[in-house]
């Protein structure tokens, strides 16, 4: 743990200095508040709540194949402290920036849901929010091993669009059944299997959220793969 | 106690199926200074970066204090500079020091006191406290060498050391290599600068095309080359070398197999040898290291 604290703060220093995180943050709050301004605190909750994973995902940006291609691993610090507890930094450092921005975004609606006049309240769906949040921080660092820049996070954004397409396009009724959250045949449940791994966002939905165990199933295989990742990986300059 | 710091044998690493390194041996011995020489894509940075584990290697075995494993231990009592280092630039060089320091668990006033210090040796006083964003490329190697000496390390392994050095920084690097094996350090320095090489090493390991292909003590070799130049240009003495060692030393045979195979430097006192070699300038490493890849 004595190694991992100060290096957490070196990630943390890392995410707070990224323009990317800065602006994505303050537009995922800025268009909440846009809509608490329009509609009410709970709509514009559940907006913040949904989009507040990509956060996390964005956080995850430069943090494996970039730094190992800059040679930022290749000097004595990292002689020094294993692969394994560099990984687990990152993920701790981006988990502390990721979990305060939430919450401060979740203080500020709620202020000016007061100041609106209108009653605040925990919602529930902040804890599913954070599921999804740490499942796109290992997602994320996963994809990271292997594309650079944010390109990871991007390539998640366009595999849940063209995977959202395709299942509609397949299965024009899986939509409904997602709605139901009833899956009548095996295709359906391995499409409902299928979607999660890829937009877990899925589980905002009441019919879904009892299956949110299987974004833990998920989140244990991308840690294992994670872990094979880290003892196969090297530290060569691209 | 061992009287090798770091043992390499039979070292193999391919990458994408092209062998880098073809089987290669050799030691360092304990409070030496040992220089890894050879030309470009010869695979010195690839031995270094095994060494260091920063590689896994396909074959072979590497051992680093007479032990085969990278644990914290044993890494916290190596001192690194790589050819070109880097650090997070969103840090100050005060930072990164801070960092090693509380890795390598120093006590945080001997940390400031050596941070202090190493800032003075290197010139980093009014660096020291900026983001490394702003720095040279030769400040962030002066920043390098820094944090390499804090904890006092036993071994020291520096790459391409001189690269992107002033002649004062250069000055500074080799004035500190010789007080580290002063003070029992043991130091392995990879490098294209044949004449700062020999003007600090006491050993080198000559690599080409990822084969060791000459290795030992720069004195001795010298030496040896002297006997093999002046054997060479002598028919009587090839003779007589024929007939008594069973050694033969003929223009296309490269000379550095005739020194591994026989021990040619107890021909110096010996009679005809000695005039004919007497009359023969000791080579420069360079010299030698021509003539070895040269040939190869």
């Amino acid at each position: 743990m004595n190694q991992i604290t100060p290096l957490t703060i070196v990630y943390l220093k890392k995410i707070y200095s990224s323009s990317l995180v800065k602006i994505l943050f303050l537009g995922i709050i800025g268009i909440s508040i846009g809509v608490l301004i329009h509609e009410d605190f709970k709509i514009s909750l559940s907006l913040f709540l949904f989009l507040s994973p990509y956060l996390f995902l964005f956080s995850t940006t430069d943090m494996v194949k970039d730094e190992i291609e800059m040679g930022y691993l290749d000097n004595r610090i990292f002689l020094i402290v294993s692969k394994e507890r560099i990984m687990y930094s990152k993920i701790i450092g981006i988990l502390f920036f990721c979990i305060s921005s939430v919450l401060i975004g979740y203080l500020i609606l709620s202020f000016l849901a007061i100041i609106k006049g209108e009653n605040i309240f925990i919602n529930k769906k902040i804890f599913i929010s954070l599921l999804i949040g740490i499942y796109y921080i290992f997602t994320g660092l996963f994809l990271g091993f292997f594309l650079k820049g944010a390109s990871n996070a991007l390539f998640l954004l366009v595999i849940q669009l063209l995977s959202f397409f395709l299942i509609i396009k397949i299965s024009p009724f899986f939509l409904s059944a997602l709605e139901r959250g009833i899956f009548l045949n095996y295709s359906e449940r391995i499409n409902m299997f299928i979607i999660l791994l890829l937009i877990p966002n899925f589980v905002f939905l009441e019919s879904i959220k009892k299956y949110s165990y299987i974004l833990l199933v998920n989140l244990g295989i991308i840690f294992l793969l994670i872990r094979f990742l880290l003892k196969k990986i090297e530290i060569r300059r691209g | 106690m061992q009287s090798n710091i770091i043992s390499i044998r039979n070292l193999v690493k391919s990458f994408n199926k092209f062998k880098v390194l073809k089987g290669i041996s050799f030691d360092v011995r304990y409070n030496s200074i040992t220089g890894f020489l050879g030309p470009n894509g010869a695979g010195k940075t690839t031995t270094i970066r095994l060494i260091l584990g920063f590689l896994n290697p396909d074959e072979g075995l590497i051992e680093i204090f007479g032990e085969n494993k990278r644990h914290n231990i044993i890494m916290m009592k190596i001192g690194y500079v790589s050819e070109a280092p880097q650090f997070y630039p969103y840090l100050t060089g005060r930072q990164v020091m801070e960092l090693t320091g509380r890795l390598l668990k120093i006590e945080l006033n001997n940390l400031n006191k050596d941070i202090e210090y190493l800032s003075k040796f290197f010139s980093l006083s009014n660096y020291i406290e900026k983001k490394i964003l702003s720095y040279s490329f030769g400040t962030i190697k002066k920043l390098a060498f820094a944090q390499s000496m804090l904890g006092d390390p036993e071994l020291f392994i520096f790459d391409e050391p001189y690269n992107g050095l002033d002649p004062i920084a250069i000055n500074r690097v080799r004035e500190m290599i010789l007080e580290l094996k002063g003070k029992g350090k043991t130091i392995f320095i990879s490098s294209h600068l044949l004449s700062e090489m020999e003007k600090v090493c006491d050993d080198v390991v000559l690599i080409n095309n990822g084969t060791i292909i000459l290795c030992g003590n720069i004195i001795k070799l010298k030496e040896e080359w002297r006997i093999i130049s002046a054997i060479k240009t002598h028919a009587e003495l090839k003779k007589i070398l024929w007939e008594k060692r069973g050694v033969e030393i003929e223009e296309g045979i490269p000379w550095i197999s005739v020194i591994n195979n026989s021990n040619l430097i107890e021909l110096m006192n010996e009679e005809p040898f000695k005039s004919a070699i007497s009359v023969k300038e000791t080579p420069s490493l360079e010299d030698i290291f021509l003539n070895v890849v040269g040939n190869d």
